[in-house]
């Protein structure tokens, strides 16, 4: 009876086992095949051409400067802004096998029918000549940052440069009162006479918007500082259009020691960059005041380590979304103002912690 | 409720339903699996093709794009028909090929140079169309200027086909990285997958066989039993609904009724053996009765003959009472030689009362009344021998021989409901309740018998009365006491021995 009984439980236990089982193996496949297919969709998604989403227009951008964080900030605020309008921004020229110029860039958009370029212009006649045909083609072009005034482009924008003259000029104001003082009751006699300012300016020297930013500078160290009389504004020329020539120019320009300017204005992340990097190599630190331009990060180390004195920023993104707003303008009416304004502001040892701190690509403010 | 049910209908499948039950859900299940993967192994496959086929059309598009060029070059050149012909057939493949290219605005860069290349080439085409157009009209300048133009175009064209079949090489690189891990993830979860099926499988398979192969085991198990000759044994009474079952169950009752059969013929051979054991006892009570008759009459045909001639003799001399004296001790004793056969008919029991009780009378010179009340209807029913003159015998033995008043003896033979009733009763000393007690018992001694008695007891008497009747209430003996006398009633039951 024992045995008939253990057997009937047995039965029991192998039937549910049995269930059980069944049961398990179901789940079992059923979770390995939802386990692949999501490992699977994860690259689909990846493989997936990224956005198959369809836009009206078609921009393009163009600038010599395709890789630097500075362009690609505002080529991001430009492509958010152009998204919300149902457009789209392409940087030409961005992989191709062959680096062209930004006339020939120009030309190739020309050719591939956009609907409207964003153009970092500058006053060469090649350059004139091309955003002529571009309109002549249809196209509107507006010109950002710097601008191509005697073309037919439909609007600029940018910084006045008078402004950002202006802010410099302050800069350079703060360095020089810092240095002698605002009482200027006792001339001490440790230190120089003159503090040289050196502005380093685009090869392109048509450009008048260069001299109205030198203007700027002048007229702002001399309405701000008692000092103004023992500042000597300068120029040099970098050349900027030939592959690294920017840099070897300021190699040059700092190479000797007894020429060295006191304080070096840089009007470009590149320019910016490159004298951090030549004053470090040249073990120059603190003998020249520098004022930069752009907040990459390598820029806000070296103001937070004092190589740098302050750096002039823009609001890249705004840059965008008004070239955008610019083209977007003309395109729907026909007409569109000419010049768009942005703002700009200051890092200097004060406030460069803020930067820091936030992470490098959203600090456009 | 449900899964009782669902139990219940699992567990009354036959073997073969259960057999084919295992198998169907273990091959469609791995069946499932392997067609879940090979769709998605052909869909990774197809998707490996799309990866490499838009570089293979891009070169194709390149192909066709020199093509173009070189015609028109070759047609500038030479300006001879086949050119031309050469050229208008390129040129009608190329754009047949650039009207496949995406000309949507998307935020793709790959989707964006595509369009990009379309619509340079609708230009260059129009250029190349204008560059032959003005050297068939031999517009020296015009063709010159537009070849530049064209020229020009085919350079910008070539190298957006020649960066996007980079990039796009480069993302098909990136994508078949993805997807190789992707065949990867497949090849670590179809083994995980199958190996755990094909275990569940192999486990299922042998909890199937075994519910199919317990009752097997359970039957033999029992059956081994049964051989050893232990028929108590019960299989569980939980049949399943298969062949098995069904085995199982008419085992069962197959055991159940070999117990009741040997039940049974246990107790008929009980009966029989009980029947035998009476038979027996009877014949050894009438063996001893006649052998106490035969002690006691040493050799009665020697006497009956002798009586005869006594008889004889008093005939010859004209001596009636001796006669008949000595007639019915000659009849006394023929009874018992004649009547060796133990049934007779209670007319003859009585005949030889009678006998008896004449002789008595001769011998105590009339000194017993006997009376009989007889219904003559019953005296053709039989009973053993040997029955009522022992009774009789003993009536005058022991109850009136020593007594003052005339001895009376009263005979009756009636029938009541079931019974022929024969009751002897004398008006004698009587019998104290534990001498009655005693004889029923059998407690009453040989020595106590008087001499005078023929041999045979009232203990013989009641023990064949009870034998031949197979009942214990064929006797009674009634007696008020002391001086009151005593009854003897025999119960014959009616439907018997007719």
């Amino acid at each position: 009876m024992q045995s008939i009984k253990s057997e009937k439980t047995s039965n029991r236990v192998l039937f549910r086992v049995s269930i059980i089982l069944v049961a398990f193996m179901l789940c079992a496949t059923v979770l390995g095949l939802l386990f692949f297919r999501q490992a699977i969709s994860k690259n689909k998604k990846a493989i997936a051409i990224e956005g198959e989403e369809q836009y009206d227009k078609h921009f393009v951008l163009i600038t010599n400067n395709r890789g630097s964080a500075f362009w690609k900030e505002i080529y991001q605020g430009a492509l958010e802004k152009a998204q919300e309008n149902n457009a789209y921004v392409e940087i030409m020229g961005d992989n191709l096998s062959v680096k062209y110029n930004k006339n020939e860039l120009i030309k190739i958009a020309i050719e591939a029918k956009v609907d409207g370029i964003l153009l970092e212009a500058d006053e060469s006649v090649a350059t004139r000549t091309m955003i002529d045909e571009a309109e002549q083609a249809g196209i509107p072009v507006v010109t950002v940052l710097s601008d191509s005034k005697r073309s037919k482009r439909q609007s600029f924008v940018g910084i006045s440069s008078y402004d950002l003259g202006a802010k410099y000029g302050e800069q350079v104001a703060n360095v020089v009162d810092q240095y002698y003082g605002i009482n200027q009751e006792k001339v001490d006699h440790t230190k120089k006479s003159t503090q040289r300012a050196l502005v380093l300016m685009n090869s392109n020297a048509q450009e008048t918007g260069q001299n109205i930013l030198f203007t700027g500078i002048d007229e702002m160290v001399k309405k701000q500082s008692p000092n103004s009389d023992k500042v000597v504004l300068d120029t040099a020329l970098i050349k900027n259009d030939a592959a690294f020539a920017a840099e070897e120019s300021i190699r040059d320009i700092l190479h000797d020691r007894e020429s060295q300017p006191d304080i070096i204005i840089c009007l470009d992340e590149l320019s910016t960059t490159c004298v951090y990097q030549t004053l470090v190599d040249y073990n120059r630190v603190g003998e020249i005041t520098v004022i930069g331009y752009y907040n990459s990060d390598m820029i806000l180390h070296a103001i937070e380590q004092n190589v740098v004195h302050s750096t002039i920023i823009v609001n890249t993104k705004q840059i965008g979304e008004y070239s955008i707003e610019a083209l977007q303008e003309y395109v729907h009416t026909g007409y569109v103002s000419e010049y768009f304004s942005v703002d700009t502001s200051i890092i200097s040892q004060d406030n460069v912690k803020n930067y820091l701190k936030e992470g490098n690509v959203e600090n456009n403010n | 409720m449900l899964k009782t049910i669902i139990k219940r209908k699992i567990l009354n499948l036959s073997i073969q339903a259960k057999l084919t039950m295992a198998f169907v859900i273990t091959t469609f299940l791995l069946l499932a699996v392997n067609l879940f993967m090979y769709v998605h192994i052909n869909d990774m496959i197809s998707q490996i093709d799309a990866v490499y086929q838009s570089n293979i059309s891009l070169n194709e598009l390149d192909q066709a794009l020199i093509k173009v060029q070189s015609s028109m070059t070759a047609y500038l050149n030479t300006k001879t028909s086949d050119a031309l012909e050469e050229y208008f057939r390129s040129e009608q493949n190329y754009s047949k090929l650039v009207e496949k290219l995406n000309e949507k605005t998307q935020n793709n860069q790959l989707k964006l140079m595509e369009k990009n290349i379309k619509n340079m080439s609708e230009n260059y085409l129009l250029t190349t169309n204008q560059t032959v157009e003005a050297k068939r009209g031999r517009n020296v300048e015009k063709y010159k200027l537009r070849y530049e133009k064209a020229s020009k175009q085919y350079g910008y064209i070539s190298t957006y086909i020649y960066s996007l079949n980079n990039e796009q090489f480069r993302k098909n690189a990136s994508n078949y990285e993805m997807l190789s891990m992707t065949l990867h993830y497949f090849e670590a979860t179809s083994t995980i997958i199958l190996i755990v099926v094909a275990l569940c499988n192999i486990i299922l398979v042998i909890i199937v066989t075994r519910s199919i192969t317990n009752p097997l085991r359970e039957l033999s198990i029992v059956a081994n039993q049964v051989a050893k000759g232990d028929l108590t044994v019960q299989l569980s009474g939980n049949y399943s609904k298969d062949e098995i079952g069904v085995l199982n169950k008419a085992f069962d009752t197959m055991l159940t009724n070999i117990q009741v059969y040997i039940s049974k013929i246990r107790h008929n051979l009980e009966v029989e053996r009980e029947m035998k054991e009476k038979e027996l006892l009877m014949e050894t009570h009438l063996k001893d009765a006649q052998l106490k008759y035969l002690q006691a009459q040493i050799n009665p045909h020697f006497l009956f003959n002798t009586l005869n001639a006594g008889a004889q003799l008093a005939m010859l001399e004209d001596a009636e009472r001796t006669y008949e004296y000595i007639q019915n001790v000659a009849l006394f004793f023929r009874y018992n030689i004649k009547k060796n056969n133990d049934i007779v008919t209670i007319r003859e029991e009585i005949e030889l009362v009678d006998n008896y009780i004449y002789i008595l009378n001769v011998r105590f010179s009339g000194e017993i009344a006997f009376e009989k009340r007889i219904d003559e209807t019953v005296l053709h029913y039989k009973i053993p021998s040997m029955i009522l003159q022992p009774i009789v015998e003993n009536c005058i033995n022991y109850g009136i021989r020593d007594i003052d008043w005339q001895g009376k003896i009263i005979l009756e033979v009636y029938q009541d409901f079931e019974h022929i009733c024969i009751s002897i009763s004398d008006n004698g000393i009587g019998m104290e309740q534990d001498v009655v007690d005693k004889i029923f018992t059998k407690k009453l001694q040989e020595a106590d018998l008087s001499a005078d008695s023929n041999g045979i007891g009232l203990d013989n008497v009641i023990g064949r009365l009870r034998l031949f009747y197979a009942s214990s209430d064929v006797f009674e003996i009634v007696s008020e006491g002391h001086n009151k006398g005593t009854k003897v009633i025999i119960y014959i039951p009616l439907e018997e021995r007719e």
